[in-house]
């Protein structure tokens, strides 16, 4: 079965780095890691992810600006995309993701069970 | 401690004030006696024309004789001036004074005739004096005064024209009229009775004054604290969403380490136990950071109607399992037909939680919770001692009042005016954030209550939460 192609964007480079080590360690996905927001559209386009894990608060892009740059995309705009932010509480979503708005919200930190959850629940669909 | 240093605080500002109440009145006492002095001079000069007037009625009767006198005759009739003039001034002005010297000139300003009182010494100063007088002298044939202080004493130069009974002017009349000791006793007492009434007022102002300065210094304190405490808390604000944004990541990455590690790690015990400490770690520090963002974030309640024994009843529901595991009794009173208060029912389950935790911890094992609530018209002692600050508040107002109390150790005196403080806590480290209390306040405030933490005599602690109501327009 082939792997699912997972881009995290977060300018926190360790931080992508574990959510790679994570996700690659169940065989299932292959991650790629983007550190530089304003480079997350770019980066999606060329990689043509199955999903995207993107971070809200980035230095240079909010991860807002870059769904919408994205969902603008006629190839990229059927891609879903969970915003894994530190900008709300785990008491707000549920544990595996909750539609607030019309987006997906994960707060961290996250457990991996839960992401996991998450991201097949949005890869089901 | 603080108790006496407030008592030398208020002893050092009451001699202060005492001291500058004291300096005032003797300045103003100063003041009035010299105004009042001055006034020595007007007095006897309006005295001196009484007296002078009265005189001249005599004078001019005795002068209706056709053509004037000579000089002998003058003489003898200003010897008859001078003592029925003395007796008169005596006997009406209150013996204003006393002549020195009378001259009587005629209309040619020589010299007719003239009085000395030879008990004086040093006439011819007097008569000097009057011959250096600036001031215009009958020109118009009015009279004229001059206050003058010889040697420390007030004496009147005066000039009169003598007019006889039909009023015409027959000759002048200049002298120096000295003031008897009596008047000038007289006027300076009333200086003085005018002085010591002053000083008096402005003493007992000054003892007045001082309870209502420290009240208001008093006041002006608390509410200097109040705005740095509420700087401070608003610092914290600010702080908190930024703070909680940096943690929250690093955190993140812990997580998923730990997460990597136990799934990578199974078969190592020593590894396993790590990571199960090192995810104990991260869920504290994330309890941290959530208590930091719920009081940084300006909360909207969802405010219903509703009766608050049925969120108490909920709340012991959920810390029921803590209850029975500490063997700990719980003393439920919560009186039938309270009124319906405004509340939002998540917030204030969230501050029961926690204030029966509190007290459950507090009360380590064995013990008894006691929860009450009652409805009252709120008492003026009740007012003075914990609504007087709060402007929601006033005597009368129906208030439910909620009460929770444990048998526990107690709050360390010098800690009871620190509990709302943000992450001031007296439990031992990793238990509890040290926020749940300014949580708790924050929530009590946005419902207009009050909440009150104090000791009980019985020993543990006692806290009483106090609702209107009736909600004002501005609750959140």
């Amino acid at each position: 079965m082939p792997k699912k192609k997972i881009l995290v964007v977060d300018d926190e480079a360790s931080l992508t780095r574990m959510l790679r080590r994570n996700l690659e360690a169940t065989g299932k996905y292959e991650v790629k890691e983007e550190n530089v927001g304003s480079q997350g559209y770019a980066t999606a386009k060329q990689f043509q992810p199955d999903m995207i894990l993107l971070d809200i608060m980035m230095p240079d892009i909010d991860g807002g600006a870059v769904a919408a740059q994205i969902q603008d995309d006629e190839q990229l705009k059927q891609v879903p995309i969970v915003f894994l932010t530190a900008i709300i509480q785990k008491e707000e979503v549920d544990d595996t993701g909750s539609n607030i708005g019309g987006s997906t919200f994960l707060a961290k930190p996250v457990k991996l069970g839960d992401l996991i959850t998450c991201i097949e629940n949005k890869l089901g669909r | 401690m603080k108790t006496l240093i407030n008592k030398a605080l208020h002893r050092k500002l009451a001699m202060r004030l005492a001291m500058v109440g004291f300096i005032i009145s003797i300045v103003f006492g100063l003041i009035v006696l010299l105004i009042e002095s001055k006034k020595v001079g007007e007095v006897v000069l309006d005295r001196a024309l009484q007296a002078a007037i009265h005189f001249n009625a005599e004078a001019g009767a005795l002068l209706d004789k056709p053509g004037l006198p000579d000089h002998d005759q003058i003489q003898c009739v200003l010897d008859t001036f001078v003592t029925r003039g003395l007796k008169l001034r005596n006997s009406h002005y209150n013996k204003v004074g006393r002549s020195v010297i009378i001259n009587i000139l005629d209309l040619n300003r020589n010299e007719v005739a003239k009085y000395i009182d030879l008990d004086y010494e040093n006439i011819n100063a007097f008569e000097t004096q009057m011959h250096t007088s600036n001031l215009p002298r009958h020109h118009n044939n009015k009279d004229w005064y001059e206050l003058k202080w010889i040697k420390g004493f007030p004496f009147v130069l005066y000039g009169v024209p003598l007019t006889n009974s039909i009023g015409k002017t027959v000759a002048h009349a200049e002298g120096v009229f000295a003031v008897t000791a009596e008047s000038l006793t007289d006027v300076r007492s009333s200086a003085l009775n005018a002085a010591l009434i002053i000083i008096a007022i402005v003493l007992v102002t000054t003892g007045l004054l001082y309870p209502v300065i420290i009240k208001q210094m008093n006041n002006l304190k608390s509410a200097q604290l109040q705005l740095i405490h509420a700087e401070k808390l608003e610092s914290i604000g600010r702080l908190a969403a930024g703070v909680a944004h940096e943690v929250k990541n690093p955190l993140a990455v812990i997580q998923l380490g730990i997460d990597y590690l136990s799934q990578t790690q199974k078969g190592n015990k020593d590894v396993t136990e790590t990571v199960v400490d090192m995810d104990d770690a991260v869920k504290r520090a994330d309890t941290v950071i959530k208590g930091l963002l719920e009081f940084s974030r300006p909360t909207k309640l969802e405010i219903k109607t509703m009766n608050v024994n049925e969120v108490l009843e909920e709340s012991l529901l959920l810390v029921k399992y803590e209850l029975s595991k500490n063997n700990i009794t719980l003393d439920k009173q919560l009186k039938n037909g309270l009124p319906d208060i405004k509340l939002d029912r998540n917030k204030m389950k969230q501050v029961f939680i926690n204030l029966f935790m509190n007290a459950i911890h507090a009360m380590d094992k064995d013990g008894t919770l006691t929860v009450n609530t009652c409805s009252n018209q709120l008492p003026k002692d009740l007012y003075n001692n914990y609504c007087k600050k709060v402007k929601h508040f006033k005597v009368g107002d129906r208030v439910v009042i909620v009460t929770i109390e444990d048998t526990g150790i107690g709050i360390p005196e010098g800690s009871i005016d620190k509990l709302f403080e943000p992450f001031f806590t007296t439990k031992p480290t990793g238990i509890g954030t040290g926020l749940g209390l300014s949580v708790t306040k924050s929530i009590i405030e946005l419902h207009q209550a009050i909440i009150n933490i104090m000791n009980r005599k019985a020993g543990g602690a006692s806290v009483s939460i106090l609702f209107k109501t009736k909600l004002g327009d501005d609750h959140a």
